[in-house]
């Protein structure tokens, strides 16, 4: 059984241990958002077979929703065996944030190993290194060079209706790419930070 | 009492993303890191929920169940949208374009407000900042933790059957 110490409340962290033991059934809660832990390893590996199956090309969440779903279904089954019921208020409010932070934290994990510029260049020094920044520029992702990656953000965001390929070559805004642009140069100037990217 | 849990959670996203701005119009930008960042995520909500909870009287061990999942799921959605603004090549080329007068740059003028010199620089300084590369005598080479972290991503290439990554 899994032992959650609530150390700043003695009578609480007597009784989640005395649970622990099998002495009195866990609360619903906690068990709720165990569970929902538990299962973590189904919206990987589910993500993982489609992405495979399916291959890349397509949006990130393409594949990441049908998993995160499926590991909410397998969530709601299980809390509702243990439970002996559908899971009630809080125990579904627990399990249910759990696993859309679960979702969302896989995400950005998934992101960096795809499309990480920072991951990408430490291992082209990895594997080639040391390097200067010239050689680092001209080689990054095996040779491809970082106009490639560019031209492949680019093509990212003509993708998803954010900028449009002008006749003359050049990289014309749409609607939807003013928002987050704006969106993005706001945050900055509210926070402070420099210029990003 | 769940709605009230929840809106622990919530206050707790109001609390961080105040202190947030606080601390970031007051310190430097080298220490505007991911451990700032998460620092003042954890003091965010251990405010919301000592303070909320002696208001109400709720201990810790009622509420932390639910307010910290709604917690984590709020503060990791706003986590994605800073480290998008912060590293994003994409943003910064959309903010680029956004400040342009037509909404509209060539390739040339894009590599004039934001050269590739300066991608590259920036992610070298964090990587040093971070450990995870060391610089000697111009040329850039892994610590031993950036290897391992080069070893990890290199798994994960094969692990999701990827071509090509970055």
């Amino acid at each position: 059984m899994f032992c959650i110490p609530f150390i700043s409340d003695v009578p609480s962290a007597g009784f989640v241990f005395a649970a622990c033991l099998g002495e009195m059934p866990l609360c619903d809660t906690v068990e709720s958002v165990v569970v929902a832990a538990a299962l973590f390893p189904l919206l990987a590996g589910s993500h993982i077979v489609l992405f495979r199956r399916y291959g890349g090309g397509r949006p990130m969440y393409f594949h990441l929703l049908p998993a995160t779903v499926l590991h909410a279904i397998a969530w709601l089954l299980a809390a509702a065996w243990l439970g002996g019921g559908a899971p009630g208020a809080a125990p579904a409010v627990a399990g249910l944030s759990l696993i859309g932070f679960l979702s969302l934290a896989y995400a950005q994990v998934f992101s960096l190993t795809i499309r990480g510029f920072s991951l990408r260049i430490l291992v082209d020094i990895h594997e080639r290194g040391p390097l200067t920044a010239e050689q680092i520029m001209a080689g990054y992702s095996e040779g491809r060079g970082l106009d490639w990656m560019f031209e492949k953000r680019l093509a990212g965001l003509e993708s998803v209706a954010m900028i449009r390929r002008g006749e003359d070559a050049s990289v014309v805004l749409r609607p939807l790419g003013l928002c987050a642009g704006l969106m993005g140069v706001w945050t900055k100037r509210l926070l402070n930070m420099g210029p990003g990217g | 009492m769940t709605l009230a849990y929840v809106f622990i959670g919530i206050a707790g996203l109001a609390a961080f993303l105040l202190l947030h701005l606080i601390l970031w119009r007051l310190l430097p930008p080298p220490e505007k890191n991911v451990v700032a960042l998460t620092l003042s995520a954890c003091a965010g909500y251990g405010m919301a929920a000592a303070g909320i909870g002696l208001w109400y009287g709720v201990s810790w061990s009622a509420h932390v169940p639910v307010s910290a999942p709604v917690f984590l799921f709020l503060a990791v959605t706003y986590f994605h949208f800073y480290f998008g603004v912060d590293r994003s090549v994409s943003l910064r080329t959309l903010g680029a374009l956004a400040l342009s007068p037509c909404r509209r740059l060539t390739l040339a003028e894009l590599e004039d407000v934001y050269p590739k010199e300066e991608m590259i620089h920036r992610r070298l300084g964090i990587m040093v900042e971070y450990g995870w590369l060391v610089e000697k005598d111009g040329c850039f080479d892994c610590t031993i933790r950036g290897r391992r972290l080069a070893r990890i991503a290199q798994m994960g290439r094969r692990v999701y059957g990827l071509d090509t990554t970055g």
